[in-house]
């Protein structure tokens, strides 16, 4: 196949292409909006999206857990140890960890599991958006199998937008396995432009953004 | 009827009489228009971004060889390989084989126009791997055995009762229901099966990114993370144009990529994947292939204007606005791009010859280029087209074969008729020699009750215009005389 990349790259040099389309690379920025505003931003546009938003002090995080467990009617999650200390022990649904791996796991992950909570890398405020960068302690498929998606952003970790999320976390000098931005629960318009959410992903996204 | 462009005046006069193509399409094309002019309130800021884009795309197309090698380089050190096919028919037999040799049966595949576009599941079934549409669109219109006629709403051709029927009829114990939750959450279950059991994930690309080596994703449903997270192999199909230099370009091309297609600040879903599952990680596919397409688009790439096609990010806003594919849909067109950039796109892969009604099934009216978020002149490149098409074919030999190739493009000339062209240049004969002009416009107005009442062709719907009783030289100098 080194014949077909040969081939492919001969006939695109053979173009002689003018240099005066000098671009500049993608411009900085504007100004740094205030946290209020970031935060206003950040919760409408994920509302607007469908997706739940609870704004809580840290030390209040483990009852608004629990009280969430029983309205959302959650008798299992998916958790690991990033999250399982700030978790309720009383009444408390069945917690479960991550396996070593998927292939061990599957059958329950895709029908056992209610829930799941994960940790986040940061926000977006300008579209709600939550950034993943899913790893070894919690993986790819935690944020996106199970029907209900818990997840803790902490409100200092909130970029005006996607730009500036790049830049200032470095992205580029290290990218992860994988990056995710989720801005809401999974969600079609395929059938008549009818919108459906949990098309394939969680059909709830509940973000619990943490002030102070 | 659908297969072929060549058919496109006989599909297209048939959609024109079908009022449920009509009202469907109607209907989606209002819906998509409203949303997108909701995402842009301000036509300056779109202005802007949009010229932001145009200059990105530009400059990676600027950069197109070095930018791929830079891509294959930084793939392969992250464990991402790289394969490269110069046509459909290789793309598929790459993919074929990465399967096959890994034993796999079973294939879901994310929504991609790239693998339409080569024909990636016949090729598969044909090999005797099953390949499932994950996309609920997707999977509603391969249930009914059809093709998409929509890039981005690939179902926009089927109202809620005909995919109700469609249920009913194919999926076991399903009953007839038009409520759109109900039949998302059938079309829910029947994919987890497939995506908890597939052995290999297939999907597109709508951004490479050069500078990390990264593959970025774009969508509402899930079904893109599934098919790139569970099986354990993932195979990314993607055409040479779709790589951008710096992962700092993605920003404003994803906002006007999403703002564009569905009105949407931001998809559901940006997924981008740089490696497959690492050592110490616990989920993930374990083998993360890339092959990237030609198929035509190095014949774009050699000609300065025509270039400007593979700016295209896909986002459908140019078929949204357009008075002919509003009307016709998407099937007519016999391609699997339809709508203005199908019909500047597709001439590359398939040749004039096959695609030569594409260029002029288009008023002009410029609504495409407009609301382009990426500023693809799309009205001058179907003239530039339609110039291709009816050029005298000169043909030159290659350097070091007796094979003749086009100059421009395959089958340019072919829409070339003998009798237009000697007609035309008759008619250039005429004008450039005033004496010969005067005898024979002297002769039309004088003979203009000769002139017979055509009722076929152009005139079958237009009245033909009958000529002045004098014409205006003659009417002018009379003046100046008395």
């Amino acid at each position: 196949m080194n014949s077909a990349k040969q081939n492919i790259l001969a006939r695109l040099n053979r173009t002689p292409l003018s240099a005066k389309h000098a671009f500049a690379r993608t411009a900085q920025s504007p100004a740094e909006p205030s946290t209020e505003f970031m935060t206003e931003q950040f919760v409408q546009a994920l509302e607007s999206n469908h997706a739940e938003v609870i704004i809580t002090v840290r030390s209040a995080l483990t009852q608004v857990l629990g009280a969430l467990f029983i309205e959302k009617k959650i008798s299992t999650l998916l958790t690991s140890e990033r999250t399982r200390h700030m978790l309720p022990t009383a009444e408390a649904p069945q917690y479960s960890e991550f396996p070593e791996s998927i292939e061990i796991f599957k059958q329950a992950l895709f029908n056992k599991i209610d829930a799941s909570i994960t940790t986040s890398q940061g926000a977006i405020a300008e579209t709600g958006s939550i950034i993943l960068w899913p790893d070894s302690v919690e993986p790819r498929s935690m944020s996106l199998v199970p029907p209900v998606h818990l997840v803790l952003v902490e409100q200092k970790s909130l970029f005006p937008d996607f730009q500036s999320a790049i830049q200032r976390q470095a992205w580029s000098q290290a990218m992860p396995t994988n990056a995710i931005l989720v801005s809401g629960p999974s969600k079609t318009a395929d059938i008549q432009q009818t919108l459906a959410y949990g098309a394939h992903g969680p059909h709830a996204l509940v973000v619990l953004l943490l002030t102070g | 009827m659908h297969n072929s462009p060549r058919n496109f005046k006989h599909n297209a006069h048939q959609a024109l009489q079908d009022n449920t193509i009509r009202s469907n399409f109607r209907g989606a094309m209002d819906f998509l228009r409203n949303k997108r002019r909701a995402a842009f309130p301000d036509r300056e800021d779109f202005e802007q971004l949009s010229a932001q884009g145009a200059a990105i795309k530009q400059r990676c197309l600027q950069k197109l060889p070095q930018l791929l090698e830079q891509l294959e380089q930084q793939c392969h050190s992250n464990g991402i390989q790289v394969h490269w096919a110069e046509t459909a028919q290789q793309a598929n037999q790459i993919v074929q084989q990465l399967i096959t040799d890994r034993g796999g049966r079973s294939a879901v595949k994310g929504k991609s126009m790239v693998t339409e576009e080569i024909g990636l599941t016949d090729h598969l079934n044909q090999f005797g791997i099953d390949c499932i549409e994950s996309d609920m669109g997707e999977y509603i219109v391969q249930l009914a055995k059809e093709i998409p006629s929509h890039i981005i709403m690939p179902a926009i051709h089927k109202n809620a009762e005909q995919i109700g029927h469609l249920f009913a009829d194919k999926i076991p114990n399903v009953n007839y229901t038009t409520d759109v939750d109900r039949l998302i959450n059938t079309g829910r279950e029947q994919l987890r099966q497939h995506f908890y059991g597939a052995d290999v994930g297939i999907s597109g690309v709508n951004f490479a990114i050069a500078e990390t080596g990264t593959l970025c994703l774009v969508e509402n449903e899930g079904n893109g993370r599934m098919t790139t997270t569970v099986p354990n192999l993932h195979i990314a199909v993607t055409g040479i144009e779709k790589v951008v230099e710096f992962l700092a370009d993605i920003p404003p091309l994803l906002k006007l990529l999403t703002r564009s297609a569905t009105g949407q600040a931001i998809t559901t879903y940006v997924n981008m994947i740089t490696r497959p599952r690492q050592d110490d990680e616990r989920d993930g596919p374990k083998e993360v292939h890339l092959v990237l397409l030609d198929n035509g688009r190095s014949q774009a790439f050699a000609d300065d204007e025509l270039r400007k096609t593979l700016q295209c990010i896909r986002c459908g806003a140019c078929m949204n606005y357009c008075p002919v594919y509003t009307r016709i849909g998407g099937h007519a067109y016999g391609t699997v791009y339809p709508g203005p950039i199908g019909q500047i796109f597709t001439p590359h892969q398939l040749g004039l010859e096959q695609t030569k009604d594409l260029p002029t099934a288009s008023s002009l009216c410029g609504a495409c280029e407009e609301v382009c978020p990426v500023k693809i002149p799309i009205p001058k490149l179907l003239q530039r087209l339609r110039v291709e098409s009816n050029k005298p074919s000169l043909r030159v030999k290659t350097e070091n074969s007796d094979r003749t190739e086009p100059v421009v493009m395959h089958g340019e000339g072919s829409a070339r008729r003998r009798l237009e062209a000697l007609l035309w240049r008759v008619w250039a004969g005429i004008c450039s020699r005033p004496a010969l002009y005067r005898t024979t416009s002297w002769a039309v107005t004088r003979g203009r009750q000769l002139i017979p009442n055509w009722k076929n062709g152009w005139t079958q719907s237009r009245t033909l215009p009958k000529p002045a009783s004098k014409p205006l030289h003659e009417r002018l100098k009379n003046r100046i005389h008395s």
